[in-house]
């Protein structure tokens, strides 16, 4: 369905608002990389005391506790923890079915400008993605607060119906935390996406924008489905034992989706479309702590 | 057990057959909706993923229970019926056997079979009589098998006149019951049949032309005139060709041009060279009009010998002479009919044969007689007026047991016939001179008419003109010995010989226009020599034949009395409402889901 584009000066505006508001899990992960503001796995020089241990040769003399040397005359270092900035890349699934809806688009880009400057807010390393199907493109982070990118992305080549973004060749930084938005309404088996995000030992969180339509939809009778992404047009009729049965299959779809997720160690929520930003929230993203205050 | 539908204008109701499945088309029709998650739905429904119109349709509940509906609404109006085991249905067939059923042979093949098919379709058995109208013959069929009906009309030949049909529908209706059916086929409208009879009329009005009569006039040379009359049955114009042919030639065609209902005459002498010959009109519809055969006609010749005395001879004389084919006999000869006088008061016995006797006036009769003057029944005197007769009061003939008076005055017979073993003898019993007898028409058709008789009875040949069927007064030997009659026909050029059986039996003209004669044994000349046309202008004029079928009542009375009714009607009714029921509740019930 074609969309009108949307103002993305206003959506990344609206979302440096909620960036203030809500913020990415960040705090809980232990990182590595350069300095910055979150603990990092090493230690550092910040003022963060972390433990003791005897002088080798080669530390750096500053660290020497002094204070421990007057009273037991054994040089003993003191250690205080690394501080570092977290790595944060963030892929967006530009495939049409996100598209489908002029709501589901927005949200998906609210979600998109939210993550961005949540992560600038953390001074996080920001690394943007745009996927779909096969192709991707990487952006610089100063492009992304323009609408350049989204005419880049524009001319990507049309995917296959329900296929799956290649997240393989999508350049993910070692250890990084992936955030993938996307509706995840791909055919193929779940793993494919799931193992290539968690590659290099990266984490990531799962946010799913959807609409009503897709989980509730009210169809009763003969229709002409056009295909989001394909294009093509398939008649079906709709009774109501098939509806019942779309709505065990939307269901289950993403109930695999959820356990997948949690057995590779990724958050994953699904955002409705419908509801102000903040409400969207607690349907399911501050309940699982992908987003949190 | 076989079943048939009383009212088969129910299956009109299967038309809304189409009707509910065009409706659900329109119902059916797709709403495009964009959709992200059609790999779902596909993974659901694998069959019919593009999905056919008819494959939407196929799972359609209340299209279903609807088309049931209809089927059971269908069932419920046509009514059907089931056949009694046994029931045999009787049809009777009077076939009207006027000759202008001929014109309508055809549609009454084909009326016939349709309308016997149909009535025969609401029982298992069916037993046909056909008889004809006119009952001359034997019964045109009677059997069970509707094609050899047919087949036997092919040699029934209507050829009648206009007749009652009542004697004929009351024979039908006594061998069909009360309860069989009766139809009356015709080519024209009747209204009122009697004895519970069905008309079917097959006719249609339809333009003729042909002849209507002929008349012969003997011109004052004696040369013989034909006459005959054309007439055009139609309400427009007719033009035709008519021309003459004998044995030996034939003249070359005429037009000739007839108004609406127009009537002209054709007139010419008859040929030197033949005593007969054939005026033939062009063919039509009607063909038995379309030809004249005519002959010379020639009557039988009585001989008379009168012998009459001076004061009657005057009289009688203009009479004698007024009447037709008569001569005096040959020397030798016995005259046919002999003329005499009868002297009361010097009486002889009176000769033999046939014969007319006149009382004598010996002295003149002083009073006339008195009283009234009343005649008997018979057909010599039929419808003659005698009131003026004046005769005087003489002697006469005593009237004896044999004698069969015919006039009288008071308690004087006038007028008798005398029979004796060679003839019978007309016997005017007053006194012809002193009567004015001789100046009153009913004495001289009297004498006609007696000459006439005594002429029918002469056994002569004779060539006359009749119309078909016409009855023929011969008079031939009837004795025990006598050879048989043999009628030999000549019709379209082809001669049949053959006895007649029954003597006794009335002998009547060919019932198909030709020329005939009567022979007895070797005698030579036949008795008689004839020609018979077609005259009747009632079955020539096909301008009033009409069709009507009045056996749409009968079939709804043959359905009631041989068959039964469904029994099971009010559960179709209840399955009926409960598939509408049914099938409102699928179109109105609420389609909201509740996604778990």
């Amino acid at each position: 369905m074609a969309t009108s584009p949307p103002s993305i000066p206003e959506i990344s505006a609206r979302a440096q608002t909620f960036a203030e508001l809500f913020k990415l899990p960040l705090a809980h992960q232990v990182w590595r990389g350069q300095v910055g503001d979150f603990q990092g796995a090493g230690v550092g020089s910040s003022l963060d005391f972390q433990d003791h241990r005897s002088y080798m040769p080669g530390d750096d003399p500053r660290h020497i506790n002094w204070q421990a040397y007057a009273r037991t005359g054994n040089y003993s270092m003191k250690l205080y923890r690394e501080e570092v900035r977290p790595s944060l890349d963030v892929v967006l699934d530009i495939s049409e079915s996100m598209k489908v809806t002029e709501s589901k688009w927005i949200r998906a880009l609210e979600l998109f400008y939210f993550t961005i400057h949540a992560a600038l807010k953390a001074s996080a390393s920001l690394s943007v993605s745009v996927v779909k199907g096969n192709e991707y493109l990487h952006f610089q982070s100063d492009m992304i607060h323009g609408s350049t990118w989204l005419e880049k992305a524009g001319q990507l080549s049309p995917t296959p119906a329900a296929a799956s973004p290649d997240l393989g060749q999508v350049p993910l930084r070692a250890q990084s935390m992936r955030i993938l938005i996307s509706d995840l309404l791909f055919s193929d088996n779940p793993e494919t996406v799931l193992v290539a995000l968690t590659r290099d030992r990266g984490r990531g969180i799962l946010l799913a924008p959807f609409i009503a339509e897709e989980e509730h939809p009210l169809w009763d009778g003969n229709y002409d489905f056009v295909e989001a992404e394909a294009g093509t047009h398939h008649h079906h009729r709709i009774e109501r034992h098939l509806l019942k049965r779309y709505y065990s299959a939307y269901q289950r779809h993403f109930d695999l989706w959820k356990n997948l997720a949690r057995k590779h160690g990724l958050l994953m929520a699904r955002i409705p479309s419908e509801p102000d930003f903040q409400s969207s929230l607690q349907y399911e993203a501050l309940p699982s702590k992908a987003i949190e205050f | 057990m076989p079943f048939t539908f009383a009212n088969p204008l129910g299956f009109w109701a299967l038309l809304g057959i189409p009707a509910i499945i065009l409706i659900h088309f329109l119902q059916q029709k797709s709403t495009v909706v964009h959709i992200s998650t059609l790999f779902l739905l596909d993974h659901l429904q694998h069959q019919s993923v593009k999905g056919n119109q008819f494959d939407r349709l196929r799972s359609s509940i209340p299209l279903w229970l609807q088309l049931l509906a209809i089927l059971l609404l269908t069932w419920i109006l046509v009514q059907p019926r089931w056949m009694k085991a046994n029931a045999i249905q009787r049809i009777a067939i009077v076939l009207d056997s006027s000759a202008s059923m001929e014109t309508f042979r055809d549609n009454l093949y084909k009326e016939l079979n349709t309308e016997l098919r149909r009535l025969a379709s609401s029982v298992s058995h069916t037993e046909y009589v056909v008889v004809d109208s006119h009952l001359s013959k034997q019964p045109v069929f009677n059997g069970t098998s509707r094609a050899q009906l047919i087949q036997a009309l092919e040699t029934w030949k209507p050829l009648s006149t206009a007749h009652d049909f009542t004697p004929a529908l009351r024979i039908a209706r006594s061998l069909v019951g009360a309860e069989g059916t009766l139809i009356m086929v015709s080519d024209h409208l009747i209204e009122d049949l009697a004895y519970d009879a069905q008309l079917l009329a097959i006719g249609q009005p339809t333009p003729n032309v042909g002849f209507a009569g002929v008349r012969m006039i003997t011109r004052d040379d004696g040369q013989m005139l034909w006459k005959v009359l054309v007439r055009n049955y139609s309400d427009q114009q007719q033009k035709r060709s008519w021309f003459l042919h004998t044995d030996a030639q034939k003249s070359s065609p005429r037009p000739i041009e007839l108004a609406p209902s127009q009537t002209r005459s054709l007139q010419g002498a008859f040929p030197d060279d033949s005593d007969s010959f054939t005026l033939r009109i062009e063919n039509d519809a009607f063909a038995l009009d379309d030809q004249m055969p005519l002959i010379r006609p020639e009557k039988k010749q009585v001989t008379l010998a009168p012998k009459l005395t001076p004061e009657i001879q005057p009289l009688l004389q203009p009479v004698l002479e007024s009447l037709d084919q008569t001569s005096p006999p040959a020397p030798e000869q016995i005259a046919d009919l002999f003329i005499a006088v009868y002297k009361p008061l010097d009486p002889a016995p009176l000769d033999k044969g046939h014969g007319i006797v006149f009382l004598d006036r010996s002295i003149l009769p002083a009073n006339y007689l008195q009283g009234q003057i009343y005649a008997e029944h018979h057909p010599l005197l039929e419808n003659l007026n005698w009131q003026g007769l004046l005769a005087r009061s003489s002697a006469g003939l005593p009237l004896l047991d044999t004698d069969t008076p015919l006039l009288w005055q008071h308690d004087r017979t006038l007028i008798f016939l005398r029979p004796d073993d060679r003839g019978t003898k007309l016997i005017f019993n007053f006194d012809l001179a002193s009567s004015n007898a001789a100046h009153l028409p009913a004495f001289v058709v009297t004498i006609h008419r007696f000459v006439e008789s005594v002429r029918r009875k002469k056994i002569a040949p004779s060539q006359l003109n009749f119309e078909i069927t016409q009855v023929i007064d011969l008079a031939f030997d009837q004795s025990d010995n006598a050879p048989p009659l043999t009628l030999s026909t000549t019709i379209n050029q082809e001669t049949l010989s053959q006895d007649i059986p029954d003597r006794a039996a009335r002998l009547r003209a060919p019932e198909q226009p030709g020329f005939f004669a009567i022979s007895q044994g070797d005698t030579g000349s036949p008795l008689v020599s004839g020609a018979a046309h077609f005259a009747d202008t009632r079955e020539a004029d096909l301008q009033q034949a009409a069709s009507r079928n009045d056996l749409n009542k009968s079939e709804t009375d043959l359905i009631d009395q041989y068959t039964e009714q469904d029994a099971q009607w009010q559960m179709w009714i209840l399955i009926l409402c409960a598939c509408l029921l049914t099938s409102w509740y699928f179109v109105t019930r609420p389609t909201t889901l509740n996604a778990t």
